[in-house]
Formats: structure tokens, sequence, C-alpha cells
């Protein structure tokens, strides 16, 4: 593929100097005169330019970012699938977007009925009783978790101080845990790559509140031993907690609820098809078991067969997570793409994310080390160490190839390692052309690697030297 | 099976054959019957236009073309049209967080032009990209405050809202964080004795609020920096007012945060917000989410890079500053658009709009006998004294407001508290619309 990125030679905002166009005619009077002068802006620098330049900086800057719109873009973990138009189209409803929190409940009932919806699809989706929409990103939805965990102790009297995390875990989990006060106890990996039950139970003691995993994990493999993991967590008096990361692989196979985790979070931006928009926003939606209800953050959204509203009298709340009631318009985005799947195409979208996950792994399994158990789910990892070269190289070489390379260096349990997901959205033209570039970068020698990429906007960042100047504002 | 929902079946079956399975149910093999899930119970899918169609029968089913005048916490503002196109072009709005810099050069440098503008909004050293909203920022500060000086009582104001100390307790919580209030004085500002008499070895930061809880401007703000000791100052502020107000950086905030809806964000029932965290540049190693830092590439030129990533949780796991992985960048893009679109004059227009139509309401509504509570300058959300509720009223005549102080601090002594609140869009007449209608209904 030939391939070359835009570059421009693009200036700060700042040094772009045009006449502002913005106009508001209402004079403002005397207003300035009533501030204390001790509190006046003495000086403030914003930049000085028109609308249209605006718009042009910007639109130079985006041709210089990759979207999932040119291709391809496997990152492990992340489930980078196609975003759908109609979502786009409904998130902007006017009708949705000009709604101010605090409105009364009767002026807001298309609103609380899409809350109230998202809540039973998520219920049904994941076989679990109670759902909270509250939680602004996946990492949110675990500390949500977490802090759940905590006050289901405090209010059962037990004082346990342990959460117990998988070393293939992402690394949200281990953050999350302390966050929320817990010591973290890591647990290795058996030899198929998946949690060793020996070890979970020498690690398990009175002090244990919870196992957190994920499943499938982060090397893309099924925790076969699922059933009797919860038994142990369950026995010991503990709790189970599903990272929803990877829940793209189990739309209709199977569900956290069925599996007898306690808590999970969903990342609606992931599995449910919402925009990434560079970094966020999310949304990280928490299900619980009926135990747990009395114990989600407030509010939930209520229907009592005439009206929806929220309720906020959940007797053993842990409170709030977020000034309102979550990322409403990526709910609503959710909402819409279950909307439009139903349960065949949510299933359907299961099945060819792991089918896709297999297929590319057995295209590249020949050239590269896939470790561990051999069938995986929606994603996989490999490492390039044995092909004596880095995964950071293999990684520029895709992107002078123009399509996007998965996440490297994770998870940390493999060395080189590069953890491929696919998801969905790649037919099986784009996954022979990935496979073929990918395989084509054992071509290349190390020196001509290190040299890569030259076909984007930029070539490799001394990142040394970000670090150390610390250059976070012109 | 919906058409939508068909796979394609001759990729599909060549595919198993490359695999060497006869059927789907093969990639399943490893998932244990006793946890295969039967059905989700949640039915056909619909087509596209159908989908739509739906969305806008529930949108129609929301009150909307109201007269607002309800705030404390969300704004609604004047959006020029080029932020929504800007957000909306897929390069930004369809990419995944910049981990690869070499082909994410856009959102990098979109980033970094917001860490810069807002700084200097701030008048702070540093910005970080981003939090979730402005009450997660706040949390994320309190714990940013520990780091820094171990110690666990933050002092807040009594003006503080329900919600927003009850998202600061949750990030608080691992930390044994303890919050005690502080009194406002007769004028609705800082009681500065009493803040100064509350000061002591275990306080860990003084949180000030500028405006305030009451809505009102409270120049005390630029005094508690003589009376801190050695408490970390957080000022949690309004972004917009700082087109007009002195910045936190000029009464030595230690950590500034605020909540950057109003800077081009639609209020989308209060999500997704934007959490706005700036700092002392000597506390970037204690601070939490995500830092865009200039270098340079291989031949020289100016690049960008997502820096400082030791802090972060993908690296340190249990020892990260903070648990934040996905944030709200696409935010970011929307408040530097909107700020360069409105320049300095721009937002000191918009800040000193809504100072004039909050005088205006106050003016209009004294005239019908509802006075503010506070003889202070309110910026937004302007308090009075009203016996009754008269928010379910004024929605059934087309008008949003009159939210309860007592709504939003449960405890509170001025249990007759209600706000109406003005943004740059409440002009005379739609003043006049909420006076005609109070006056029939009050």
């Amino acid at each position: 593929m030939n391939y070359r990125q835009a570059y421009y030679d693009e200036p700060l905002i700042k040094d772009i100097r045009s006449e502002n166009s913005f106009t508001i005619n209402e004079d403002a009077g005397n207003a300035e005169k009533l501030i204390d002068p001790s509190l006046a802006r003495k000086d403030l620098k914003l930049p000085e330019v028109s609308e249209f330049d605006v718009v042009r900086h910007y639109t130079r800057l985006s041709e210089m970012n990759y979207t999932v719109d040119l291709g391809m873009y496997p990152l492990g973990s992340c489930t980078m699938k196609f975003n759908p138009k109609y979502a786009d189209k409904i998130a902007s409803i006017d009708g949705f977007t000009n709604i101010h929190p605090y409105q009364p409940y009767s002026t807001i009932q298309g609103t609380l009925k899409v809350m109230y919806e998202m809540q039973e699809y998520l219920k049904k989706i994941s076989d679990m009783d109670a759902v909270t929409l509250q939680p602004m990103a996946g990492a949110d939805g675990e500390f949500t978790g977490i802090l759940i965990v905590r006050k289901y102790f405090e209010y059962r009297k037990e004082k346990r101080t342990e959460i117990i995390i998988p070393d293939s875990a992402h690394g949200t989990n281990p953050a999350s845990a302390t966050m929320g006060g817990f010591d973290v106890i890591e647990l290795p990996s058996d030899e198929k790559g998946m949690v060793n039950v020996d070890a979970l139970k020498a690690a398990i003691s009175e002090k244990t509140a919870a196992l957190m995993i994920t499943n499938p994990n982060t090397l893309g493999i099924f925790e076969q031993n699922i059933v009797e993991i919860a038994k142990i967590m369950h026995d010991a008096g503990a709790l189970l907690y599903y990272d929803g990361a990877n829940l793209n692989a189990n739309f209709g196979i199977t569900s956290p609820g069925i599996m007898g985790f306690d808590i999970v979070h969903f990342n609606l931006h992931k599995s449910f098809g919402t925009p990434h928009g560079g970094g966020g926003p999310g949304s990280g939606p928490v299900a619980v078991k009926s135990f747990l209800k009395e114990f989600l953050p407030v509010p939930v959204v209520t229907f009592d067969g005439k009206q929806y509203s929220l309720d906020f009298s959940l007797k053993n709340t842990i409170g709030r997570l977020s000034s309102f009631y979550g990322s409403f318009s990526v709910i609503l985005r959710a909402w819409s793409y279950v909307t439009y799947n139903g349960e065949e195409g949510l299933k359907n979208a299961s099945i060819k994310a792991v089918l896709n996950s297999n297929y590319l792994k057995k295209k590249l399994e020949d050239k590269f080390e896939v470790p561990y158990y051999p069938l995986k789910k929606h994603e996989f990892v490999l490492s390039t160490e044995k092909n004596g070269k880095k995964a950071l190289d293999i990684a520029k070489y895709l992107l002078d190839n123009g399509v996007h390379p998965p996440t490297i260096y994770f998870p940390l349990i493999v060395k080189e390692a590069m953890m491929i997901e696919p998801t969905e959205s790649a037919s099986k033209n784009d996954l022979d052309s990935y496979a073929r570039i990918f395989i084509s970068a054992l071509d290349r020698s190390v020196e001509e690697l290190e040299k890569m990429p030259e076909n984007t906007a930029i070539s490799r960042i001394d990142e040394v030297k970000a670090a150390r100047d610390m250059k976070l504002k012109w | 099976m919906t058409e939508n929902a068909t796979p394609f079946m001759d990729e599909i079956s060549s595919m198993l054959e490359f695999l060497g399975f006869s059927s789907v149910d093969e990639l399943f093999s490893d998932i244990p019957k006793s946890v295969r899930k039967q059905s989700m119970g949640i039915g056909r899918g619909l087509e596209e236009y159908r989908v739509v169609q739906r969305a806008k029968l529930y949108a129609s089913e929301n009150k909307s073309g109201m007269v607002n005048f309800l705030g404390n916490g969300i704004y609604d503002r004047i959006i020029p049209e080029a932020v929504n196109n800007i957000l909306g072009r897929s390069e930004f709005l369809d990419a995944y967080t910049p981990y690869q810099p070499e082909i994410s050069q856009g959102m990098l440098q979109s980033i970094f032009e917001y860490q810069s503008l807002i700084s200097d909004l701030f008048k702070m050293d540093f910005t970080n990209a981003s939090m979730y909203d402005g009450y997660s920022a706040l949390g994320e500060a309190i714990r940013m405050a520990y780091r820094i000086n171990g110690k666990n009582e933050i002092l807040i104001p009594e003006s503080t809202y329900d919600s927003k100390l009850a998202v600061m307790d949750s990030y608080g919580r691992g930390l044994g964080i303890i919050f005690r209030k502080y009194k406002m004085s007769r004028s609705g500002k800082i009681d500065l004795d009493d803040l100064s008499s509350k000061i002591g070895e275990n306080t860990s930061a003084i949180v000030v609020e500028n405006p305030n809880g009451y809505g009102i401007l409270d120049e005390n703000v630029t005094k508690v920096g003589d009376i801190k000791k050695s408490a970390i100052i957080i000022s949690y502020v309004d972004p917009i007012s700082l087109g007009a107000v002195a910045p936190p950086g000029a009464y030595d905030s230690d950590i500034a945060v605020a909540e950057g809806q109003q800077l081009g964000i639609p209020m989308n029932f209060g999500g997704p917000l934007l959490g706005i965290m700036s700092f002392k540049s000597e506390y970037v190693r204690k601070s939490p989410g995500r830092l865009i830092g200039e270098s340079v590439d291989h031949n020289g030129k100016r690049a960008y890079v997502m820096t400082l990533q030791t802090r972060e949780q993908h690296i340190r796991r249990a020892k990260a500053t903070s648990n934040i992985c996905s944030n709200q960048a696409l935010l970011t893009l929307a408040a530097s658009s909107y700020l360069s679109i409105l320049g300095r004059d721009g937002l000191k227009k918009v800040a000193l709009l809504t100072i004039k139509h909050a005088r205006d309401l106050e003016t209009e509504l004294k005239k019908i006998g509802i006075h503010k509570y506070y003889d202070s300058l309110s910026f937004s959300d302007v308090l009075f004294d009203m016996k009754n509720d008269v928010k379910e009223k004024l929605a059934k005549n087309g008008i949003l407001g009159g939210t309860r102080l007592r709504e939003l601090i449960k405890d509170t002594e001025l249990s007759t508290g209600t706000f109406f609140t003005v943004t740059e869009k409440n002009d005379a007449e739609s003043i006049s619309k909420l006076v005609k209608a109070l006056e029939v209904i009050s």
C-alpha cells in the first residue's frame, strides 16, 4: 500500500493572527465597574483569530490524525469498531442536547426513557439485576465497583482490605483498587495464560474483599475455570468483579451474570460502538446482582408505569461519582447501537469479532510466536521477541504502510507484546491485507525499521526530551 | 434475523474453512456449557431509519424550546456552530488515544493547545488533559493535595452543594479524608475569621469557590493566601467568569479546577462534561491525568507526544497518581475552539453580559417584590428569597428555573433560597417573560 499522511507545518493557534469575528450585539453597559477592583481581570491572553482561521487550523490538524474511518485500528482491549453514523445523527438531536439536568421530570420524559431502556438493555445483556449509568469511563466504573465492595463489607462489619488482580490485568484495575483504599495482591497467570487457580486459593484469606478479572482476559483467552473461580471467591465470602473492557467477545454467547460475577462495568465507548474522541468521552455503567443494588450510586432512573423519574433513595448508596447523571449523549449513542442491532446483531458482532481475531492469528502464527492457549476470543497477543525485532519497530513499519498498529508492550507478561483486536469491523480482505503488511515487516532489517516511520506527518519523536523539557504549554 | 444483522456468509465460510472449523460454534468450544447464554430478550434490531425515528419520537417527549433560567453547574450558553463542526470531524471524533504519536499529531497538537489556552485563562503553570467533570476534578485535586502534604483534612465552604461534597467524599474515602465546612459571612462571602480559626496542623487544603455556591463573586478568595499557613489552596472557578474576573493564578491557588461545559459543550442533561485541572509546575509529578509535551522528531520538526506517563495507570498500575484512562479529549477540543473563536474580547463580553443580566434580573424581580438573598454581586446563579416552590408551575408556562437552594444543600439555613440563572442568552425579552410568569403564579 502506498501511503502518505498529510503534513502541515501548522502554527499554534496563538500564532495565527486575523480579525476576531465573534459577535454579540448587546452592550454590557457598566457591568465591568460592578466588579470589586481586587477581583478584576488585569490581563488576558487569548488568540486573536477569525472563525474561518479557527476552522482551517483544526481542519489541517485533523488531516494529521488517523481515524477508524480510514481503516483498521486494532488496538487490543480498546475495541475500535466502526462508529455508526446514525448514532452521530441521534446524538445531535436538539431535543436531547438542550436538556438541563435540573429540569422537572415532566419535561424530560424522553431523556429518562432512553436512560431507563439502556439500564434494561444492560441488565439483559449481562444477566445482572441493577444498573447505574453514572460512571463516566471504564476506570470510573471500576472505581464505582470498588467503592461498592468497600461499602458492602463495611455494612457487613467485615474488615477486608485486599483485592486480588491477575498480572495480565488492565492497569486501571490495580489503580482503581488502590484509589478505593485497598491493597492489591497480584496473581500470576498459569501456563495456559489463565488465572492460576492454585495461586488464587493460596492468595485468598479472610482479608480478601474481591477478585477483579476480565473474561476473556487480556491475552484474548477465555477463563475456562470461571465457575470454579466464582465458587472459590464466594465460598471465601468475597466478591467477583468483572472488567467489561473485553465484553465484545461475549454478546449473546455468555455473560458476566451467568459466570457468577457480582459487579460488572461496561465500556460503552468500546463494546457499544460510541466514538473514542481521541481519548474520550467514555461511559462506564456498572451493573450488580440484586444483593448489591442498595449500594449503587444515586440517582438511578425508575419507572412507575406512568412516569420516569430519578430515585435518590437507595439505602446504602456509596454516594456519587459525577456532577450529574453520567455521559448522557454517550449513553444515547449506545442505546441507538443496541436498538439498531438487537439481539441477533449483537451476537453476530461478537461472533465476527472472535472469528476475525482467530483468522488473523492463524495468518500470523507461522511467523510470530502467539503464546499460551491457542483458541482466542476477540483479541490475541503475539511476541516479536523471537523474530529479533522490537514490537515498537514493527508498529512503526505498520504506520508507514497506512494501517494502525496494535497495542504494544501490553500485557506485561508477554515480552515484545503486540495485542491485536481486529473487532467485527474488518472484512476478510482487510485482515488478509493487514497480515500481509505485518509479515512483510520481517523482510526489513532492524536498522531500516529503526528509521521508520517516514510516511506519517512526522518521524519518531524524542520522548526523552519531552519528559526532560516538560514543555506542557506554549 | 434482520437484514442489517446478517453476517456475510460466504466470507465467514471461507474464514472458518481456513481455521479448519466446521461451524462458528467451534470458536466458542472453550466456553463451558454451563455458562453459555441462551437469549438476551431484547428482541430484533430496527432498520437504521426506524432507530432515528424512534430517537426523534423520544426527543419529542422532552419539552423543548423553553426559556431557560436553570444553572448551578450546567449553563445554557451560545455555542458557535463552528465548534460542533470541528468536533464532528471523524479524524477527531473517531480516533483513539494518541498512543502512536507520529500518526496522531492533530489530536496531540490540539490537546497541547488546550493545555496552553487553559493555563493562560487560569494564569496557572500547567493544565492536564483532562478530568471527567468539575466535581471529579475537585475530587482528584483533593487526592493530589494529600499526595503533596500527607494531611487528611479538607476545609470547604458551607455553600458547597451536597452532590459536590458527595463526589469529593467518594474520591477521598480511600485516603480517610475528612471534610469540615467553614462559614460564609452575612454578605454571602468567605468568613475569613471563621476559616482562619479552622486551619490547623491537619489541614491539607482549603477549597475556595468563585463564584461560590450562592452564585456570588467573592473577592475574599484573594485574601485566603494571607491566612492559609501551610495549607494548599484549591480554587473552583467558573471559566467564563475569567473573561472579566481575576484568575485563580492571581490569588496564589496551588490547584485550580472547573467545570468546562460552558466552553462550547451542549448541556446534554449533564454529560459528557469537561473537568479542568490546572496547577503549579512544582506539583506536576503529583498530578493525575494525561499530559502532552512538546518535543521534536528525528528530523528536528516540532512534534507532540504524551509525556510523564510514569504517573499513569498503564505504567505505574497500583502506584499511579490516578486510575484515569479514558478522559474528555474531544471536549478539550470544544474548549479550545470555543476560546479561539471568542478570543479575549468575546469571552470578556460574554462574562460581562452575564453580570449585566444578573443585575437586570435582580432589578426586574425587585419590582414585583422578589428580593435577592445577599446584597453582593452575582455572576450567573442569582439567589432570591421566595417562600413558594415555583419550578413546576413555571415549567407549565414554558419557563425553566427556580431551583431551590435546599435541593442543592439539604440542611441549608436559607430555606427559602431560590435560584434563577442567567447567561448571555437571557436578555431583556427573556427576563420579561420570567417576570410575567412569576407575577401570575407566585
